[in-house]
Protein backbone atom coordinates (compact mmCIF):
# COMPACT_ATOMS: atom_id res chain seq x y z
CA UNK A 1 0.00 0.00 0.00
CA UNK A 2 1.59 3.38 -0.71
CA UNK A 3 1.64 6.03 1.63
CA UNK A 4 -0.36 9.51 0.66
CA UNK A 5 1.13 11.98 -1.10
CA UNK A 6 2.39 15.03 1.30
CA UNK A 7 0.64 18.19 0.04
CA UNK A 8 2.45 20.33 -2.37
CA UNK A 9 4.57 23.07 -0.89
CA UNK A 10 2.69 26.35 -1.96
CA UNK A 11 5.14 29.41 -3.43
CA UNK A 12 4.71 31.06 0.31
CA UNK A 13 5.01 28.55 2.33
CA UNK A 14 8.18 27.70 -0.34
CA UNK A 15 9.75 31.37 0.47
CA UNK A 16 8.78 31.31 4.45
CA UNK A 17 10.60 27.88 4.72
CA UNK A 18 13.73 28.76 2.86
CA UNK A 19 14.22 31.47 5.90
CA UNK A 20 13.86 28.65 8.66
CA UNK A 21 16.03 26.25 6.99
CA UNK A 22 17.61 26.68 3.69
CA UNK A 23 19.41 23.15 3.87
CA UNK A 24 15.34 20.93 3.97
CA UNK A 25 15.74 18.49 1.57
CA UNK A 26 12.26 18.80 0.56
CA UNK A 27 12.79 22.45 -0.58
CA UNK A 28 14.91 21.09 -3.44
CA UNK A 29 12.29 18.69 -4.40
CA UNK A 30 9.83 21.12 -4.14
CA UNK A 31 11.77 24.64 -5.94
CA UNK A 32 11.56 22.11 -9.11
CA UNK A 33 7.83 22.46 -9.73
CA UNK A 34 7.12 25.72 -8.74
CA UNK A 35 7.12 29.47 -10.11
CA UNK A 36 10.43 30.18 -12.75
CA UNK A 37 12.36 31.95 -9.86
CA UNK A 38 12.23 29.08 -7.43
CA UNK A 39 15.49 27.83 -8.22
CA UNK A 40 17.29 30.85 -8.49
CA UNK A 41 15.86 31.54 -5.12
CA UNK A 42 16.51 28.63 -3.41
CA UNK A 43 20.32 29.06 -5.00
CA UNK A 44 20.74 31.97 -3.33
CA UNK A 45 19.32 30.58 0.52
CA UNK A 46 22.15 28.17 -0.42
CA UNK A 47 24.64 30.75 -1.13
CA UNK A 48 23.88 33.08 1.91
CA UNK A 49 23.86 29.48 4.37
CA UNK A 50 27.19 28.85 3.22
CA UNK A 51 28.42 32.71 4.13
CA UNK A 52 26.55 32.48 7.35
CA UNK A 53 28.30 29.00 8.49
CA UNK A 54 31.70 30.40 7.08
CA UNK A 55 31.12 33.65 9.38
CA UNK A 56 29.86 31.67 12.27
CA UNK A 57 33.12 29.16 12.11
CA UNK A 58 35.71 31.66 14.11
CA UNK A 59 39.02 30.65 15.09
CA UNK A 60 39.32 29.03 17.96
CA UNK A 61 41.50 30.15 20.59
CA UNK A 62 44.76 27.58 21.01
CA UNK A 63 44.20 26.73 24.68
CA UNK A 64 40.46 26.03 24.26
CA UNK A 65 40.46 22.20 25.47
CA UNK A 66 43.18 22.53 27.66
CA UNK A 67 41.43 25.72 29.60
CA UNK A 68 38.65 23.57 30.18
CA UNK A 69 40.38 20.34 30.68
CA UNK A 70 42.74 22.76 33.91
CA UNK A 71 39.05 23.83 35.19
CA UNK A 72 37.32 20.31 35.59
CA UNK A 73 40.79 19.33 37.00
CA UNK A 74 40.48 21.83 39.41
CA UNK A 75 37.50 21.16 40.31
CA UNK A 76 38.26 17.91 40.60
CA UNK A 77 41.29 19.34 43.59
CA UNK A 78 38.38 21.33 45.16
CA UNK A 79 36.50 18.50 45.29
CA UNK A 80 38.89 16.28 46.67
CA UNK A 81 40.41 18.75 49.22
CA UNK A 82 37.06 18.36 51.09
CA UNK A 83 34.81 21.20 49.83
CA UNK A 84 32.14 18.82 48.09
CA UNK A 85 28.21 18.95 49.09
CA UNK A 86 27.83 16.33 52.18
CA UNK A 87 24.81 15.02 53.75
CA UNK A 88 22.79 17.19 55.60
CA UNK A 89 23.98 15.26 59.59
CA UNK A 90 27.86 15.38 58.11
CA UNK A 91 27.63 19.06 57.31
CA UNK A 92 26.24 19.72 60.90
CA UNK A 93 28.98 17.88 62.44
CA UNK A 94 31.60 19.76 60.08
CA UNK A 95 29.98 22.43 61.71
CA UNK A 96 29.86 22.21 65.03
CA UNK A 97 34.17 20.94 64.55
CA UNK A 98 34.59 24.03 62.72
CA UNK A 99 33.00 26.17 65.52
CA UNK A 100 35.60 24.14 67.61
CA UNK A 101 38.39 24.81 65.70
CA UNK A 102 37.55 27.84 64.39
CA UNK A 103 39.54 29.98 67.24
CA UNK A 104 42.52 27.68 66.45
CA UNK A 105 42.60 28.10 62.78
CA UNK A 106 42.11 32.04 62.87
CA UNK A 107 45.08 32.28 65.23
CA UNK A 108 47.40 29.64 62.70
CA UNK A 109 46.16 32.01 59.59
CA UNK A 110 47.82 35.05 61.62
CA UNK A 111 50.99 33.20 61.69
CA UNK A 112 50.72 32.19 58.39
CA UNK A 113 54.42 32.68 56.95
CA UNK A 114 54.28 35.02 53.88
CA UNK A 115 57.39 33.09 52.75
CA UNK A 116 54.86 30.19 51.99
CA UNK A 117 51.87 31.98 50.55
CA UNK A 118 54.63 32.80 47.89
CA UNK A 119 55.95 29.12 47.29
CA UNK A 120 52.04 28.21 46.71
CA UNK A 121 51.03 31.67 44.46
CA UNK A 122 54.50 30.59 42.28
CA UNK A 123 53.15 26.95 41.94
CA UNK A 124 49.67 28.08 41.18
CA UNK A 125 50.96 29.58 37.88
CA UNK A 126 51.99 26.28 36.40
CA UNK A 127 48.67 25.08 36.80
CA UNK A 128 47.45 27.88 34.41
CA UNK A 129 49.94 28.73 32.04
CA UNK A 130 47.14 29.46 29.19
CA UNK A 131 46.45 32.62 31.34
CA UNK A 132 49.81 34.11 30.07
CA UNK A 133 48.73 34.34 26.38
CA UNK A 134 45.14 36.06 27.20
CA UNK A 135 45.35 39.32 24.43
CA UNK A 136 41.79 40.56 24.62
CA UNK A 137 40.78 42.69 27.54
CA UNK A 138 38.31 41.51 30.50
CA UNK A 139 35.16 43.44 30.68
CA UNK A 140 35.71 45.95 33.30
CA UNK A 141 32.34 44.91 34.77
CA UNK A 142 33.55 41.44 34.97
CA UNK A 143 36.48 42.45 37.11
CA UNK A 144 34.99 44.87 39.07
CA UNK A 145 32.34 42.42 40.22
CA UNK A 146 35.01 39.72 40.72
CA UNK A 147 36.56 42.49 43.10
CA UNK A 148 33.57 43.43 45.08
CA UNK A 149 32.56 39.59 45.30
CA UNK A 150 36.14 39.27 47.36
CA UNK A 151 35.40 41.96 49.42
CA UNK A 152 36.90 45.35 47.71
CA UNK A 153 35.68 48.90 46.50
CA UNK A 154 37.26 49.79 43.79
CA UNK A 155 37.18 53.60 43.89
CA UNK A 156 37.50 53.94 40.35
CA UNK A 157 37.38 51.83 36.89
CA UNK A 158 39.41 48.63 37.37
CA UNK A 159 42.86 48.03 36.48
CA UNK A 160 42.51 46.93 32.78
CA UNK A 161 43.38 42.94 32.59
CA UNK A 162 43.40 40.37 30.12
CA UNK A 163 42.79 37.22 32.31
CA UNK A 164 40.54 36.37 35.00
CA UNK A 165 39.73 33.67 37.16
CA UNK A 166 38.24 32.74 40.68
CA UNK A 167 41.04 30.42 41.51
CA UNK A 168 41.99 28.17 44.50
CA UNK A 169 45.34 29.35 45.97
CA UNK A 170 47.15 27.47 49.18
CA UNK A 171 43.61 26.80 50.50
CA UNK A 172 41.97 30.86 49.68
CA UNK A 173 39.83 31.72 47.42
CA UNK A 174 41.52 34.14 45.22
CA UNK A 175 41.30 36.84 42.65
CA UNK A 176 43.98 35.55 39.49
CA UNK A 177 44.54 38.02 36.85
CA UNK A 178 46.93 38.28 34.18
CA UNK A 179 48.15 42.36 32.73
CA UNK A 180 49.50 42.28 29.81
CA UNK A 181 52.48 44.84 29.97
CA UNK A 182 55.51 46.61 28.08
CA UNK A 183 58.05 43.94 29.06
CA UNK A 184 55.10 40.39 29.15
CA UNK A 185 52.49 39.24 31.21
CA UNK A 186 52.21 40.41 34.70
CA UNK A 187 50.27 38.20 37.12
CA UNK A 188 48.15 39.66 39.85
CA UNK A 189 46.51 37.78 42.36
CA UNK A 190 44.46 38.98 45.14
CA UNK A 191 44.12 37.20 48.18
CA UNK A 192 41.51 38.47 50.53
CA UNK A 193 41.94 38.00 54.39
CA UNK A 194 45.45 37.66 55.10
CA UNK A 195 45.56 39.95 58.51
CA UNK A 196 49.33 39.63 58.22
CA UNK A 197 50.00 40.32 54.69
CA UNK A 198 53.30 42.11 54.44
CA UNK A 199 55.13 43.73 51.80
CA UNK A 200 58.13 41.65 50.38
CA UNK A 201 60.22 41.18 47.08
CA UNK A 202 61.79 38.33 46.37
CA UNK A 203 62.68 35.63 43.52
CA UNK A 204 61.49 32.23 43.33
CA UNK A 205 61.82 29.50 40.79
CA UNK A 206 63.23 31.84 38.52
CA UNK A 207 59.62 34.06 38.90
CA UNK A 208 59.88 37.88 40.48
CA UNK A 209 57.73 37.88 43.50
CA UNK A 210 56.17 41.05 44.81
CA UNK A 211 53.47 40.99 47.64
CA UNK A 212 51.95 44.32 49.21
CA UNK A 213 48.97 44.54 51.61
CA UNK A 214 45.69 44.88 49.79
CA UNK A 215 42.44 45.68 51.38
CA UNK A 216 42.04 43.35 54.06
CA UNK A 217 44.45 40.56 52.25
CA UNK A 218 47.29 40.72 50.04
CA UNK A 219 48.49 41.61 46.22
CA UNK A 220 50.58 39.08 44.60
CA UNK A 221 52.49 40.79 41.33
CA UNK A 222 54.25 37.56 39.50
CA UNK A 223 56.48 37.89 36.36
CA UNK A 224 59.61 37.12 34.92
CA UNK A 225 60.96 40.59 35.68
CA UNK A 226 59.83 42.84 38.28
CA UNK A 227 60.74 46.27 35.75
CA UNK A 228 56.67 46.54 35.06
CA UNK A 229 56.21 46.17 39.38
CA UNK A 230 55.99 49.74 40.33
CA UNK A 231 53.76 50.46 37.73
CA UNK A 232 51.54 47.94 38.26
CA UNK A 233 51.54 48.30 41.90
CA UNK A 234 50.89 52.80 41.14
CA UNK A 235 48.15 51.13 39.58
CA UNK A 236 46.36 49.21 41.96
CA UNK A 237 46.92 51.63 44.21
CA UNK A 238 44.95 53.65 42.71
CA UNK A 239 42.24 52.20 41.57
CA UNK A 240 41.76 51.46 45.16
CA UNK A 241 41.57 54.91 46.23
CA UNK A 242 45.02 54.95 47.60
CA UNK A 243 47.82 57.54 47.42
CA UNK A 244 51.87 56.36 46.67
CA UNK A 245 54.18 57.46 48.77
CA UNK A 246 57.07 55.62 47.03
CA UNK A 247 57.50 52.39 45.24
CA UNK A 248 60.55 50.03 45.70
CA UNK A 249 63.54 51.13 43.32
CA UNK A 250 62.81 48.46 40.08
CA UNK A 251 66.31 47.55 39.04
CA UNK A 252 66.74 45.33 35.98
CA UNK A 253 67.01 41.21 37.43
CA UNK B 1 39.35 6.94 38.38
CA UNK B 2 35.65 8.78 38.08
CA UNK B 3 34.31 7.17 35.41
CA UNK B 4 32.85 10.31 34.20
CA UNK B 5 36.70 11.60 34.11
CA UNK B 6 37.18 10.65 31.05
CA UNK B 7 34.09 11.22 29.45
CA UNK B 8 34.14 14.63 29.88
CA UNK B 9 37.37 15.08 28.52
CA UNK B 10 36.41 13.67 25.40
CA UNK B 11 33.47 15.97 25.05
CA UNK B 12 36.18 18.79 25.80
CA UNK B 13 38.06 17.74 23.08
CA UNK B 14 35.13 17.22 20.76
CA UNK B 15 32.55 19.47 21.90
CA UNK B 16 34.89 22.78 22.63
CA UNK B 17 34.81 24.07 19.51
CA UNK B 18 31.15 24.27 18.88
CA UNK B 19 30.36 25.57 22.47
CA UNK B 20 32.82 28.03 22.03
CA UNK B 21 31.45 29.88 18.92
CA UNK B 22 28.29 29.35 21.02
CA UNK B 23 29.10 31.20 23.35
CA UNK B 24 30.87 34.06 21.86
CA UNK B 25 27.68 34.69 19.59
CA UNK B 26 26.38 35.19 22.32
CA UNK B 27 28.28 37.23 24.36
CA UNK B 28 30.70 38.71 21.66
CA UNK B 29 33.47 38.59 23.88
CA UNK B 30 36.65 36.07 23.54
CA UNK B 31 37.62 35.73 26.81
CA UNK B 32 34.15 35.93 28.33
CA UNK B 33 32.73 33.14 25.77
CA UNK B 34 36.19 30.73 27.27
CA UNK B 35 34.90 31.77 30.75
CA UNK B 36 31.19 30.56 29.96
CA UNK B 37 32.43 27.34 28.25
CA UNK B 38 34.49 26.25 31.19
CA UNK B 39 32.04 27.15 33.37
CA UNK B 40 29.39 24.93 32.00
CA UNK B 41 31.55 22.37 31.88
CA UNK B 42 32.07 23.06 35.28
CA UNK B 43 28.75 23.12 36.15
CA UNK B 44 28.05 19.63 34.26
CA UNK B 45 30.69 17.96 36.12
CA UNK B 46 28.80 18.72 39.67
CA UNK B 47 25.81 17.93 37.93
CA UNK B 48 27.50 14.72 35.87
CA UNK B 49 25.46 11.71 37.63
CA UNK B 50 22.43 13.61 36.12
CA UNK B 51 22.63 12.88 32.24
CA UNK B 52 21.10 9.80 31.68
CA UNK B 53 21.72 10.01 27.56
CA UNK B 54 25.22 10.71 26.69
CA UNK B 55 24.54 11.75 22.93
CA UNK B 56 21.83 14.64 24.67
CA UNK B 57 25.77 16.09 25.93
CA UNK B 58 26.38 18.45 23.67
CA UNK B 59 22.67 19.97 23.96
CA UNK B 60 22.90 19.56 27.48
CA UNK B 61 26.19 21.79 27.45
CA UNK B 62 24.73 24.69 25.56
CA UNK B 63 21.97 24.92 27.53
CA UNK B 64 24.25 25.24 30.42
CA UNK B 65 25.96 27.88 28.52
CA UNK B 66 23.43 29.65 27.67
CA UNK B 67 21.52 29.59 31.06
CA UNK B 68 24.98 30.77 32.53
CA UNK B 69 25.24 33.99 29.30
CA UNK B 70 21.74 34.90 31.22
CA UNK B 71 22.96 34.73 34.59
CA UNK B 72 25.65 36.57 33.48
CA UNK B 73 23.55 39.33 32.53
CA UNK B 74 20.99 38.86 35.53
CA UNK B 75 23.87 40.18 37.90
CA UNK B 76 25.97 42.80 35.72
CA UNK B 77 25.08 45.07 33.54
CA UNK B 78 27.23 45.46 30.58
CA UNK B 79 28.04 48.91 29.03
CA UNK B 80 26.25 48.20 25.71
CA UNK B 81 26.98 49.58 22.81
CA UNK B 82 24.11 50.76 20.16
CA UNK B 83 25.53 49.23 17.22
CA UNK B 84 23.83 50.75 15.06
CA UNK B 85 24.70 54.51 16.74
CA UNK B 86 28.86 52.78 16.02
CA UNK B 87 30.04 55.25 13.24
CA UNK B 88 30.72 53.83 9.32
CA UNK B 89 32.40 54.24 6.50
CA UNK B 90 28.85 54.99 4.62
CA UNK B 91 25.61 55.74 5.21
CA UNK B 92 24.52 52.13 5.64
CA UNK B 93 27.69 50.31 6.63
CA UNK B 94 30.98 49.30 6.00
CA UNK B 95 31.90 48.02 2.33
CA UNK B 96 32.93 44.57 1.74
CA UNK B 97 35.79 45.90 0.32
CA UNK B 98 36.97 47.16 3.16
CA UNK B 99 35.84 44.30 5.38
CA UNK B 100 35.94 40.73 3.62
CA UNK B 101 32.52 39.65 2.94
CA UNK B 102 33.12 37.21 6.27
CA UNK B 103 33.69 40.26 8.39
CA UNK B 104 30.44 41.69 6.71
CA UNK B 105 28.22 38.58 7.76
CA UNK B 106 29.48 38.74 11.10
CA UNK B 107 28.70 42.28 11.72
CA UNK B 108 25.28 41.43 10.55
CA UNK B 109 24.73 38.66 12.84
CA UNK B 110 25.95 40.51 15.57
CA UNK B 111 22.69 42.88 14.98
CA UNK B 112 20.53 40.44 14.94
CA UNK B 113 18.83 40.97 18.45
CA UNK B 114 19.80 38.02 20.85
CA UNK B 115 15.94 36.27 21.24
CA UNK B 116 16.31 36.07 17.12
CA UNK B 117 20.13 35.13 17.14
CA UNK B 118 20.38 31.73 19.75
CA UNK B 119 17.82 29.41 18.00
CA UNK B 120 19.65 30.52 14.65
CA UNK B 121 23.02 29.91 16.67
CA UNK B 122 21.32 26.45 17.71
CA UNK B 123 20.70 25.83 14.66
CA UNK B 124 23.85 26.30 12.39
CA UNK B 125 26.46 25.84 14.76
CA UNK B 126 24.25 23.04 16.91
CA UNK B 127 22.91 20.99 13.91
CA UNK B 128 19.18 20.98 16.02
CA UNK B 129 16.25 20.48 14.74
CA UNK B 130 13.40 22.84 15.38
CA UNK B 131 11.84 20.50 17.59
CA UNK B 132 15.43 20.16 19.56
CA UNK B 133 15.61 23.42 19.73
CA UNK B 134 12.46 24.14 21.20
CA UNK B 135 12.91 21.83 23.44
CA UNK B 136 16.34 23.49 25.02
CA UNK B 137 14.51 26.77 24.92
CA UNK B 138 11.41 25.24 26.18
CA UNK B 139 9.11 27.09 23.37
CA UNK B 140 7.02 25.48 20.76
CA UNK B 141 8.46 24.47 17.38
CA UNK B 142 6.00 26.86 15.75
CA UNK B 143 7.57 29.35 17.85
CA UNK B 144 11.21 28.51 16.93
CA UNK B 145 10.46 28.51 13.20
CA UNK B 146 9.40 31.77 13.31
CA UNK B 147 12.16 32.76 14.87
CA UNK B 148 14.50 31.44 12.99
CA UNK B 149 12.26 33.26 9.53
CA UNK B 150 13.15 36.39 11.69
CA UNK B 151 16.73 35.74 12.03
CA UNK B 152 17.72 34.95 8.19
CA UNK B 153 15.70 37.69 6.79
CA UNK B 154 17.08 40.44 9.35
CA UNK B 155 20.69 38.61 8.08
CA UNK B 156 19.45 39.26 4.39
CA UNK B 157 18.45 42.64 5.23
CA UNK B 158 21.51 44.19 6.59
CA UNK B 159 23.52 42.23 3.88
CA UNK B 160 21.86 43.52 0.79
CA UNK B 161 23.18 46.62 0.10
CA UNK B 162 19.68 47.88 -1.34
CA UNK B 163 17.91 47.47 1.69
CA UNK B 164 17.31 49.48 5.16
CA UNK B 165 17.99 46.56 7.21
CA UNK B 166 14.54 46.06 8.39
CA UNK B 167 12.38 42.93 8.10
CA UNK B 168 9.22 42.70 6.08
CA UNK B 169 7.19 39.83 7.04
CA UNK B 170 5.47 38.17 3.80
CA UNK B 171 2.65 38.86 3.00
Amino acid sequence: MSSPEAPRMNYAEFRRRLLIDPTDPALHAAAQGLSADSTERLSQAVQLEARLQQALALPLPADLAAGIEARLAQERDRVASGLRPRPWWMALAAALLLSLGLGLWWSQLRSLPMAELATAVVAHLAREPYALTRSSQVPPTLVRRMLIEHGLQPASEPVPVEYLQRCLVAGRWTVHMVMQEADGPVTVLYMPALPNAQRMDLRQDATAVRSLPYGDGALWLMAESNRDFDAVEQAWLRSAGQTVAGGWAAGAD
Amino acid sequence: MDPYRLQFDQWARELSAELYRFAYWLCRDPAQAQDLVQEAFVRAWRARTELRDPRAAKAWLMTIVRREHARLYERVQPELTDLDALPIEDAAQPSAESLGDTELVRAAIARIELKYRTPLLLQVIGGFSCEEIAEQLGISSGAVMTQLFRARAKLKALLDPAADGRVYELA
